[in-house]
């Protein structure tokens, strides 16, 4: 994978410095690389002990001229093993060279340009394509989750193209995003949920096909990322494409199926259950003792539910029916994926084609993502001096949608229904409409919501060669997002009742950048290496959104708004920002073992006013590469040791457009027009700054059999963009304002082992953990409550604030809190709040480990995630006792409390008595867990095989995912993040770890088939 | 020489190309497309204007999306029906927050309570802002107008404020009312950390605004879209019937059936008790009705008056189910007290024609439901005439006075509309209040005047803390002035 940029870098090279040599004899021959046989452009071939010799050309082929007392030729090749081959009298010599296991001569890709890994001063975690390509996952954040260290990634749900969370080190804001920079290809790109905002957020990265990515680099420390300054508080995140590869022309073929099913479900009662403990909950109801009620008695309260309430159909008349309405709300999906990649070019033109069709089915009934892409990258050498080239990707993808997860058209909502009651109408087949709560399965048949996007990434560049090491490069891109939902409930759905309710919202998001810097390289006496880049960059971009809403359709065939007689909303609306920056940049190496980098950028902001509109971003690190110095020569097992540091400010803007002014905003009283007071002003509305400070230790044992890294930082984030809780007698409820501050210190740790290399058998594993401790410091007034998210001086962001839960009272099975003074009440009210959960997470991290044996290779990954609660709110509803509606309960409700003396943590069971069932840490939950998150076994078939099959490869593998979780979770899978009704930023960023009917992860087996041509 | 040549004008490409893109500062000013610089609003009369309609707006509840039934658009109506309740309305809803409220135990954090509280003083202050820049005004006649409905809104919802949160009004004072807040908030500075008044000083508050709003409206009131001196009357007479002040109330609603034009009446009672509701414009009887329409409701999914009362196909979720010893509570006869047991599941409010009906169209149907509030796009009744004669009635006969009518006169013309026989005498109070139970049903009145007539509410005396609310959590924590009912806690 690395190759194809190597090669790049090698060809240029290779332009360079070719030099003739006039000499007596000849040689030639051709170096490929072992693992493919495929020419290797740009390597260098040395005659050992002089200077003379020259690189291998396009075709991978070379020709040196020899003199008398030439022994031995040197072939090396960053990336590759050096080798060196005895002359002898060979007129003609093949080599084969060995990629090499060295990690730390990799290329990283940072800001503005590249960087050997070995020379990096700052933190920053890569992810190779080649690691990922075969995950059936959406969406390329998904892929690093437990891979990369110190980033934490969260699925909001099991639905698939739904938002991710990640959190890199931490969060380090309130009311500003906490989401990285994502840039593609020097573009930094759309990655905001664009949806309508009374459904989960979607995920626009989505849209790009992770199987055209060369690799993703994510910048953690200040040193590697304040060269993106204002926007790299959060890290960033550069993915960088495949470019095409000077040769014969490569095609490869891929082709997946996988199928999925939930990682977990929950179970419900059965009916009989569900009578017993209704028939005790309605007796209470009644007002008659259960524990001395009659069989009359009982027989009445069924009735009394039945038929004089009319809620339940079927409590005592439908003794049949038994429904297990969770399994209903799953379906067994299958996906498919075909990807076709083209490369090759010759010595001035290279080219990357790239195709990918993945159809996927959500686990959850009526969802799916499907997504067609293309890209093609091309690069050409117009003049010596001169190299243009550009990128483009188009691709569309499309979301099947259901409703929001606390809505009861949402098919997880099913399972509130009671299980005496049929999901089907037994006569018609049709979904039952005579049920507890609207049947969700009547919307699912008579309703549409689909999301389509297309996408349209591109760039072209120009890089100029002004003087040997001094160059200039130009870049534009651009990246449309065009979305268009459609969303429809039909005349008879639940939603959508009497006449038909439709939605068509169209959102154009044109995201345009340009980049300008100018980079200098030099290398003086072989002691002193200077890297210089200086530079530009623009970035505007306009968000526009159109959006009808209208009732009244004809058919529902005849769906578009077009057939709709009244509007229910109509929106046209606009919103624009831009970023203007400058940076620089220097890299400063001695005798290769000192660095230092200094970096700076000014950012220019139109989210700010006029004075406060810039700000200014430095950063320095230092790197000491002791396995170099002569002392440490003969410490025999360390083979590589460099110490870093670096110490930097980044920053944040707000989400949010125009909070420093003074606003008002329209409204509508039935037709008449009105103004609205919206914000109060903020006039000093500044950049939130982050200071970070980073430690690092990098080394290599056993000639670099086990590398590692070891990194601790302190982030801290001050003048905090904040929205601040006031009071709402003054007609708001908050203000932005820059106060407070947080902080967020860590450890993370990265271990990389090649336990075994015995010809034909290897295996090697790679670790690595992250603690990150996050505390908002400092607040100014009052906490910012959410219910139970909080965000409180000197506890973690969105800690649970609330009644602390101290289970029931065994005399008569009221539900119990405590009341701050050791003791406890049965009044909620007169119960303190307190600190019940953290939902952030104290240790997140994966393992690896690679097998291979003979052309099979086994990759065995785990993810996990330890130290984080859950709060589940929709248990208010689902384990609730029976006493907060007629939802169907969760197995442990059976545990009531039911007669004086009984000791559980399950409070009597009485009909709408809310015993219990408010938010309190009775519902919160470690949502700790280890995950199998991928296990896949491949073969590829040798040479001998593929050649007679005129293949260039085969491969064929088996993978599984998610198929095993360990956590003491009781809901249907840990990793969820509900993101409630009200997103605002802040709410965003507060609100985590909750689950609310939220999907589980999909359990998905895939087998898959590789071909190269 | 050329190779030289290139170089340079390599290098001056670059230099201007720089150069062109540092001057791009200009590029850095972006206006807002969707919101207005507050120094482009407060700068006329018609801007003024738009400022206080926000303000009616927010009285139904709605001002985004996502906030719904606030206020007059739900919960004072709620609050009202549902703390009061002792059987004659059930909840099935899952909501908690309305449920705490018909079990009287409502919790500090409940959230209905919360966004009331938060969407009246943000209305306000809305108000508060017109009462500011009233010199903007062109003419003396509009800038009347413009003052005199600000502080009749104000009034309005101060006087409902201290009901709901305050202690029952006596003739001692209660340190328990509301906070005033009289001024504007235009930046983080004019903020105050104001604690509660006392009860008698938001009454005098109140009374003070309507009075003044109701002079200064005098002449203006053509318009049965705006809050009218007639609506003022009409807001007054319930004020001082809640204080006791029987005489002036039953002025105030004398004034208000009294109001004509050429010796026309304005104001009429429908023909029957029905058409009173649901309507597109305001009816002949609303004194004040909010305006909404299906682009401009009060919410329909998750809130508002429709939404937890009705049950028809597409229409609400039958939540405020009616009992059966509701409907007993009519005469043989009463058009008020009709059920219609026979709807089709696609039935919608113009299929019903009694005042009840069963739901119908999904979940929690079969219930009974009140047809006052069957399309979440119709207009809000605030005051209807109907009222002001059960008013002018109650007062009269408590103060012994026969202003505009006698007692058993009004309450007979509210019978007659009903399709009762008018009463013989004599009256009761009891009947008084009986009449105005069954006209006013469902319209929020119950709990206030339960309080009135100082009777219990179950086991519950009429000034137990359970039935009043509790200032929200949020509020409690963000304003440590503000003392919270002993009742609640902290």
């Amino acid at each position: 994978m690395k190759r194809l940029l190597l090669n790049v870098i090698g060809v240029s090279l290779c332009l360079l410095c070719m030099q003739a040599y006039a000499q007596e004899r000849t040689v030639t021959g051709t170096v490929t690389a072992s693992e493919d046989g495929a020419p290797l452009p740009g390597v260098s071939v040395l005659v050992k002990s002089t200077n003379t010799g020259g690189v291998t050309d396009i075709d991978g082929k070379f020709r040196i001229a020899l003199s008398e007392n030439a022994e031995v030729l040197i072939f090396s090749f960053v990336g590759y093993e050096s080798q060196e081959v005895a002359i002898g009298n060979q007129s003609v010599i093949n080599v084969s060279l060995k990629g090499s296991e060295k990690l730390l001569e990799e290329v990283v890709v940072v800001g503005y340009g590249t960087q050997i890994k070995q020379d990096l001063t700052g933190n920053i975690a890569k992810v190779s394509g080649e690691e990922i390509k075969e995950m059936p996952v959406q969406s390329f954040e998904q892929t690093l989750q437990g891979r990369t260290t110190g980033v934490f990634i969260e699925s909001s749900n099991g639905k698939p193209g739904e938002a991710i969370k990640v959190r890199v080190r931490g969060s380090s804001s309130v009311s500003a995003s906490n989401q990285p920079l994502y840039v593609v290809d020097g573009i930094p790109v759309t990655s905001e949920n664009q949806g309508i905002t009374n459904n989960q957020p979607t995920n626009p990265l989505a849209d790009i096909n992770f199987n055209d990515v060369e690799s993703i680099e994510v910048l953690k420390d200040a040193s590697a990322a304040a060269i993106y300054g204002s926007r790299a508080a959060n890290g960033v995140v550069i993915i960088t494409t495949k470019r095409g590869k000077a040769g014969k022309t490569k095609i490869d073929l891929s082709y997946q199926t996988g199928f999925s099913k939930p990682t977990n479900k929950i179970g419900f009662l059965n009916a009989a259950e569900y009578r017993e403990l209704y028939t005790e909950a309605t007796l209470r109801y009644l007002g008659i003792d259960p524990v001395t009620a009659t069989e009359q008695d009982k027989q009445d309260a069924g009735i009394f539910l039945e038929e004089t309430t009319g809620l339940v159909p079927g409590f005592v008349s439908n003794t049949e029916t038994d429904e297990n309405w969770e399994d209903i709300a799953f379906q067994d999906a299958v996906s498919h994926q075909a990807n076709f990649s083209m490369t090759g070019g010759n010595e001035k033109t290279q080219f990357y084609i790239g195709g990918n069709y993945f159809d996927q089915e959500g686990i959850l009934l009526g969802t799916g993502f499907e997504r067609f892409s293309g890209r093609l990258n091309l690069d050409h050498q117009a003049f010596d001096r001169l190299k243009v080239g550009g990128g483009l990707s188009l691709s569309r993808t499309e979301l099947e949608r259901v409703s929001n997860d606390n809505a009861f058209s949402t098919p997880l909502q099913l399972v509130a229904q009671a299980p005496v009651t049929p999901a089907y109408d037994p006569e018609t087949g049709e979904p039952n409409r005579n049920t507890i709560y609207d049947n969700g399965l009547v919307e699912f048949a008579n309703s549409e919501s689909g999301t389509e996007n297309y996408r349209m990434l591109g760039n072209i560049y120009g890089e100029l060669t002004i003087l040997p090491g001094l160059r200039f490069r130009t870049d534009l891109g651009v990246d449309l997002l065009d979305q268009q939902e459609e969303n429809y409930s039909g005349i008879t759905s639940i939603d959508g009742r009497p006449s038909g309710l439709g939605e068509s919202r169209k959102v154009r998001v044109i995201n345009f950048n340009t980049n300008n810097f100018l980079t200098y390289s030099k290398s003086f006496n072989k002691l002193h290496n200077l890297d210089v880049t200086l530079g530009m960059s623009f970035q505007r971009s306009s968000t526009q959104l159109t959006s009808l809403q209208a009732k009244g359709f004809p058919h529902d065939e005849l769906n578009t708004i077009a057939s709709a007689v009244e509007t229910v909303t109509f929106i046209a609306s606009e919103e624009d920002f831009s970023f203007l920056s400058y940076f620089a940049r220097a890299n400063y190496k001695f005798n290769n073992r000192y660095l230092l980098n200094v970096s700076a950028r000014i950012d220019g902001s139109s989210k700010f006013g006029k004075d406060n509109r810039y700000g200014f971003f430095p950063a320095v690190s230092a790197g000491w590469i002791l396995s170099e110095e002569s002392f440490l020569d003969n410490l025999g097992v360390l083979s590589f040791l460099k110490l870093r540091a670096s110490y930097g400010l980044t920053g944040n803007a707000p989400t949010s457009n125009f909070a420093h002014l003074s606003t008002y905003k329209g409204v509508n009283y039935a037709g008449k027009p009105g103004l609205r007071p919206w914000t109060l002003p903020s006039p000093d509305l500044k950049w939130e700054e982050t200071t970070q400070m980073n430690f690092g230790l990098d080394f290599g044992l056993w000639n670099d059999r086990i590398t590692g890294e070891i990194d601790y930082y302190i982030k801290n984030t001050t003048d905090l963009l904040l929205s601040r809780t006031l009071p709402a007698t003054s007609g708001y409820t908050s203000i932005f304002e820059n106060v407070g501050e947080m902080e967020n210190k860590g450890i993370e740790l990265l271990l990389n082992v090649a336990i075994l290399q015995q010809k034909p058998f290897s295996w090697d594993m790679s670790f690595n953990i992250a603690r990150n401790e996050n505390e908002v410091v400092k607040l100014l007034g009052t906490d910012i409550i959410g219910n139970p998210f909080r965000v409180r001086e000197g506890e973690p962001l969105g800690v649970f604030v609330t009644r602390k839960y101290a289970g029931v009272n065994p005399d008569n099975g009221d539900a119990l809190y405590a009341d701050g003074e050791g003791g406890t009440t049965a009044d909620y009210n007169l119960a303190p709040n307190m600190v019940v959960g953290d939902p952030n997470p104290d240790f997140v991290g994966g393992f690896t480990n690679n097998f291979s044996w003979n052309g099979f290779d086994l990759n065995v990954f785990f993810q996990f995630v330890q130290g984080n609660d859950i709060y589940v709110g929709s248990k208010t509803y689902s384990s609730s006792n029976a006493s907060s509606f007629l939802d169907n309960q969760t197995k442990d409700q059976m545990r009531r409390w039911q007669k004086p003396g009984d000791i559980t943590d399950v409070p009597r069971a009485e009909l709408v008595g809310g015993i219990g069932d408010q938010t309190s840490s009775r519902y919160v939950e470690d949502g700790s867990y280890i995950r199998l998150k991928t296990i896949t076994l491949g073969y590829n078939f040798p040479k001998t095989i593929t050649d007679k099959l005129f293949l260039r490869s085969l491969r064929v593998y088996v993978s599984g995912l998610n198929l095993w979780t360990i956590t003491d979770y009781t809901g249907w899978d840990p990793e969820v993040n509900y993101t409630g009704t009200n997103r605002s930023q802040t709410n965003t960023n507060l609100i985590q770890g909750y689950d609310f009917y939220t999907a589980p992860q999909p359990k998905t087996w895939s087998f898959g088939v590789n071909i190269g041509l | 020489m050329i190779k030289i040549y290139k170089v340079h004008i390599m290098s001056l490409v670059v230099a201007g190309t720089m150069l062109l893109l540092t001057a791009c500062d200009s590029q850095l000013d972006i206006k807002p497309r969707q919101l207005i610089k507050t120094e482009e609003v407060l700068v006329d009369e018609g801007n003024l204007q738009l400022v206080l309609i926000s303000a009616y707006t927010g009285l139904k509840g709605t001002f985004g999306t996502n906030e719904a039934g606030e206020l007059y658009g739900g919960d004072f109506n709620f609050f009202s029906e549902l703390l009061a309740s002792t059987g004659e309305v059930t909840w099935v809803g899952s909501f908690d927050q309305q449920k705490e409220l018909i079990n009287k135990a409502v919790l500090v954090n409940n959230s209905r309570v919360r966004d009331s509280w938060i969407r009246a003083y943000d209305v306000m202050n809305s108000l508060n802002i017109v009462l500011k820049y009233l010199d903007l005004a062109k003419s003396p006649e509009s800038k009347a107008s413009l003052e005199g409905q600000a502080l009749a809104l104000r009034g309005l919802i101060y006087f409902d404020l201290v009901r709901f949160w305050g202690t029952p009004y006596q003739a001692s004072d209660s340190e328990y009312g509301v906070p005033l807040v009289l001024t504007p908030t235009e930046k983080v500075e004019d903020i105050e950390f104001v604690p509660r008044n006392t009860v008698h000083e938001v009454y005098g508050q109140v009374v003070e605004d309507l009075l003044k709003a109701k002079q200064l409206l005098e002449g203006f009131d053509k318009n049965d879209v705006f809050i009218s001196s007639y609506a003022v009357s009409a807001i007054l007479s319930r004020v001082y019937l809640q204080q006791g002040e029987f005489q002036k109330a039953a002025e105030e609603a004398n004034r208000v059936i009294g109001f004509n034009v050429d010796g026309k009446n304005i104001y009429k009672l429908m023909d029957s008790p029905l058409k009173a509701f649901n309507n597109e414009s305001n009816s002949t009887e609303d004194v004040f009705a909010l305006q909404l329409n299906s682009v401009s409701t009060s919410g329909e999914n998750n809130a508002g008056l429709t939404t937890h009362y009705a049950r028809l196909n597409g229409h609400g979720r039958g939540d405020m189910r009616i009992s059966q010893s509701h409907i007993d509570l009519y005469e043989d006869g009463d058009l008020r007290g009709g059920v219609v047991d026979n709807l089709a599941d696609e039935a919608v409010i113009a299929n019903v024609d009694q005042m009840f009906y069963i739901g119908v169209g999904g979940q929690n149907d079969g219930g009974i439901q009140t047809s006052k509030y069957g399309d979440g796009s119709r207009n809000i009744s605030i005051i209807r005439l109907a009222e002001m004669y059960l008013t002018r009635a109650e007062a009269n006969f408590e103060a012994g006075t026969n202003i505009g009518a006698s007692p058993l006169e009004d309450i007979n013309v509210i019978r007659e509309r009903a399709g009762l026989d008018p009463l013989a005498g004599p009256l009761t109070r009891e009947m008084i209040h009986k009449e105005r139970h069954l006209e006013l049903a469902w319209e929020g009145f119950t709990l206030h005047d339960m309080k009135r007539w100082k009777e219990n509410i179950g086991s519950l005396a009429y000034d137990a803390p359970e039935l009043i609310l509790p200032i929200p959590e949020r509020e409690i924590e963000a304003n440590e002035n503000l003392k919270q009912l002993p009742h609640y806690g902290q």
